[in-house]
């Protein structure tokens, strides 16, 4: 094979990216008489050497993580599997330093399957995706997921991740697609069954507020300038009331979602977002069956996840978002500077369902966040990148006056349920190339509730082109309010949450094919200030990865 | 945060997109109205236009089985120039006013310039049932020298152009009197497998449904480190002639053409039978060579590979320069083409 350059490399790069259509045989030529019109229809028509699509494809994620940290997790409950910020305490997944270095390695493969016979005709594609996650030298025989690498670890636990249905009555995917079932739930406007991973988290609200599967339906929609995105999912469901009246009635966590993005310019989208959510549950739904319940009263869910409980007893209520989004050029196809940013005004109110309750008896809700990435592709290759980026959020500082103030995200209903990807941190944000370990100074974009204000640089350099990169970055994040002291601590807290630098070698052994060597400390600020027990020691992080995308 | 300092950051976040947004405007040219091949006009930089003229190509549509001769069209300049013929293959993808800043140059300096869209591409023919190997276009240009009355030419290549020009000069070196290899394609080795993925992985959906930002990368990032906006008229063409009816032929075409290079290694295993003095100028910043999925490092191994097999070769690189060098950097490109050239023996 050769190469080629103009006409004929868009196509290409679209292929490197999906990958999506394999060949079928050829046809073999027949012996037939040409006669009349045949060879000019030939000529003119005959397309027997282009290929379909295959009906059944595998595409497979495999990533091995192995990490020596200071930076341990004591999960309860969740055998395996470290969630939650640093420094966090009573319940949860209880992250800290200062007991000491651990050394592990967990892996995790993900077979995405896609179905399209060829009867349907375009109409129809079915797709499921597993999750089989395991630490090294874990025992396999229990029921709990992630664990299974041990010796004589035949029983693997295998999850299933999401299985959908896409119908496209127009036969284009992109014009209409209308997605039933288990499926990702992203914020973000672009269909994810059909884009990569690093499109979604690069422009939207990049899954800061929500990046997980749910089931439900989602309608998205294209191909007159812009792209539009319709969605319902119920998030949660329990009988609230069944205890106490024997109503047997199920209540729901509902999530509706408009979304619409408009190309201004190629390569340049604007776009608005609308959600709401509204919750009947009082609470009593649960996050992960039978250990940790949902919902912004969830006290456990609150610590695994990096928000901030609200003091109220059986709420009911709903929330709103309002946000603009907007992204430029993020492949650098029109020019070297490339942007990305969001802002996001979450309001509404959770009440009380408790008669005399000594809490709050409602919590009213408003908040706001921001995000803004400059990106600048200074070398011969996108690798070649310098990159700053700022993300705020509001804060509160009294959860006892019946009004939030920060920002909200899908982290009070998933364990997690929101998961910020692009901030190229390994400590002050979880890094976010992981397992089943996701644990930071900051695990949610409401920093528990204080808010946020953090900047984050990074240069990225090809040392071989395509082939081995360098980067090197750092970060500094403090809280948006002075948070309060630790308990029983008199010790007063301040807001700088602290500063990293990291750096990160990354090897591309074939295409979609890295194995990766990142280390980076943390050196803590003032926000640990009273807290000497749990994060007795600046954190620090030395990972190897090793990541392959098989298509 | 206090209610102030929120509002001031989100002015800030505003105004700052909103800043680079304008900052960098890019035209949409699809919402323009369809361009055909037909319509494009073949120029240089002077805005005089070339003169486009079309041959039937019987020889090679015999060769073919095709029941047609097959149409191509090309530019030819100062028949007669003194200096000798230049004859110029364009590569994948392209056509023949990727020498925008070439023909009219160099035939200004005394040379006969020919310009050809190889069958497939531009305003030539599009025949399904072509053959469209490395062989078959070189053929097709021999018949068309042939026919203007060339014998022997000096053959300028760019890409897969280069990698037919030294086809050429393999099979039938008595017609090549040298050879200008502008970022070849035939020097880097793929395994078969390699070659079976790129032929699964390229098909004509995937050149039909390249949505305008896409090929903004694949022209304005792939083929350049100096993209400007006396460029632009490639990606304004490239978009336009979409939504014309000759596109999906062009497209079929791409996908033949791509199978004709995968099944292809007869240039690189036969590069120590190349006799013509040869030229090898590339960019050294060259974004398409070495693969970037597949292989990645420095385009200069490549060619500097490619210059080793060739008896006397010569090669350059040229700094900051990207696939498309000849148009990326012409300036330079060309003061290095003329020092080559200078150099030939007398005819």
């Amino acid at each position: 094979m050769r190469r080629w350059n103009g006409f004929a490399a868009p196509a290409a790069l679209v292929a490197f990216t999906l990958c999506a259509l394999w060949q079928r045989p050829a046809r073999a030529q027949d012996a037939t008489m040409p006669g009349l019109y045949l060879p000019e229809w030939q000529e003119a028509r005959d397309r027997s050497k282009d290929e379909l699509p295959p009906q059944l494809r595998l595409i497979n994620y495999f990533f091995t993580r192995a990490t020596y940290t200071n930076e341990i997790g004591d999960p309860s409950g969740l055998k395996g599997v470290s969630l939650g910020p640093l420094g966090e305490y009573q319940v949860g997944s209880a992250v800290r330093t200062g007991v000491g270095n651990g050394l592990w390695a967990e892996q995790r493969w993900i077979p995405v399957l896609e179905y399209s016979p060829y009867f349907a005709d375009r109409l129809a594609v079915f797709r499921a995706q597993f999750r089989i996650n395991y630490v090294w030298g874990r025992a396999a025989n229990t029921q709990q997921p992630n664990e299974g690498g041990g010796f004589n670890a035949n029983q693997i636990n295998i999850q299933t991740k999401n299985a959908n249905v896409s119908l496209y009555p127009t036969r284009d995917p992109e014009e209409l697609a209308i997605v039933i079932g288990t499926q990702p739930a992203y914020d973000n406007v672009i269909d994810p069954l059909r884009s990569g991973l690093a499109e979604i988290t690069r422009s939207g609200y990049k899954l800061a507020f929500m990046g997980s599967d749910a089931t439900g339906l989602s309608i998205y929609g294209g191909r007159w300038g812009g792209r539009a995105k319709l969605s319902l999912l119920p998030l949660g469901g329990t009988q609230p009331d069944k205890a106490e009246k024997d109503d047997p009635r199920l209540a729901f966590v509902w999530l509706g979602t408009a979304d619409v993005q408009y190309e201004v310019q190629p390569g340049s989208w604007l776009g608005l977002s609308l959600w709401h959510l509204k919750d009947d549950t009082k609470g009593d739904a649960f996050a992960y069956e039978g250990l940790v319940r949902s919902g912004p009263s969830s006290i456990g869910l609150s610590t695994f996840t990096g928000t901030a409980p609200f003091v109220i007893e059986r709420p009911t209520g709903s929330v709103n978002w309002l946000g603009f989004n907007a992204h430029h050029n993020l492949d650098y196809r029109t020019g070297r500077f490339a942007a990305s940013g969001f802002a996001m005004y979450n309001f509404g109110q959770f009440d009380s369902n408790k008669e005399g309750t000594k809490l709050n008896p409602s919590v009213e809700i408003s908040g706001f966040s921001g995000d803004l990435e400059l990106l600048y592709n200074w070398g011969r290759t996108t690798g070649d990148v310098l990159s700053l980026e700022t993300v705020f959020s509001s804060g509160d500082s009294n959860p006892n006056d019946g009004h939030y103030s920060g920002a909200f995200t899908m982290n009070y209903y998933g364990l997690p349920g929101a998961t910020w990807f692009n901030h190229r941190t390994l400590l002050l944000f979880p890094f976010t190339s992981t397992v089943v370990n996701y644990t930071g100074a900051v695990t949610d974009l409401s920093n528990q509730g204080a808010g946020l204000e953090a900047i984050i640089a990074a240069a990225t350099y090809d040392l071989v082109p395509n082939k081995l990169n360098l980067k090197i970055g750092a970060a500094y994040g403090r809280s948006a309010v002075n948070p309060s002291n630790y308990p029983g601590s008199a010790t007063s807290r301040g807001r700088s949450i602290g500063t990293e630098v990291n750096a990160e070698l990354k090897w591309t052994v074939r295409f979609l094919m890295t194995v990766g060597l990142h280390a980076g400390v943390l050196f803590k600020g003032s926000w640990f200030d009273g807290e000497t027990s749990r994060v007795a020691e600046n954190p620090f992080a030395l990972f190897t990865t090793f990541t392959w995308y098989a298509f | 945060m206090t209610t102030r300092t929120a509002s001031l950051l989100r002015s800030i976040a505003a105004l700052s997109l909103l800043a680079t947004l304008g900052a960098g405007c890019t035209t949409r040219y699809s919402t323009r109205p369809p361009l055909a091949f037909s319509e494009f006009v073949y120029q240089g930089p002077s805005g005089q236009p070339w003169p486009v003229q079309y041959a039937q190509l019987t020889e090679t549509a015999q060769r073919a089985s095709l029941v047609r001769p097959v149409r191509v069209a090309y530019v030819e300049l100062n028949k007669g120039g003194p200096k000798g013929t230049l004859v110029f293959l364009h590569g994948l993808g392209s056509y023949l006013k990727f020498w925008y800043f070439q023909l009219d140059a160099f035939a200004a300096q005394g040379w006969h310039v020919v310009a050809i869209d190889l069958p497939g591409f531009g305003k030539s023919d599009k025949p399904g049932t072509f053959p469209y190997t490395m062989e078959a276009l070189g053929d097709a240009a021999v018949e068309l020298v042939g026919q203007l009355g060339v014998k022997q030419a000096i053959f300028v290549g760019h890409s897969m152009g280069g990698q037919t020009a030294l086809s050429l000069a393999i099979r039938k070196p008595d017609l090549v009197r040298a050879l200008v290899l502008t970022d070849p394609a035939g020097f880097e080795h793929f395994s078969d497998r390699e070659e079976e993925w790129f032929l699964k992985a390229f098909n004509r959906v995937l050149v039909l449904r390249a949505g305008e930002y896409a090929i903004w990368g694949s022209i304005a990032l792939q083929n350049f480190m100096r993209f400007r906006p006396e460029l632009e008229w490639l990606v304004e063409e490239r978009v336009r002639v979409v939504k014309t009816p000759e596109f999906e032929p062009y497209a079929y075409a791409q996908v033949r053409v791509v199978q004709g290079l995968v099944h292809n290694d007869f240039v690189r295993e036969s590069l120590s039978k190349v006799k013509a003095p040869t030229f090898i100028v590339f960019g050294e910043d060259d974004r398409l060579i070495p693969n970037a999925f597949l292989h990645g490092g420095r385009a200069r191994s490549v060619f500097e590979y490619g210059a080793s097999q060739i008896a006397g070769a010569k090669l350059q690189g040229l700094d900051d320069c990207g696939h498309s060098v000849q148009l990326d950097c012409p300036a330079e490109y060309g003061a290095a083409v003329e020092a080559f050239l200078a150099g030939l023996p007398p005819r």
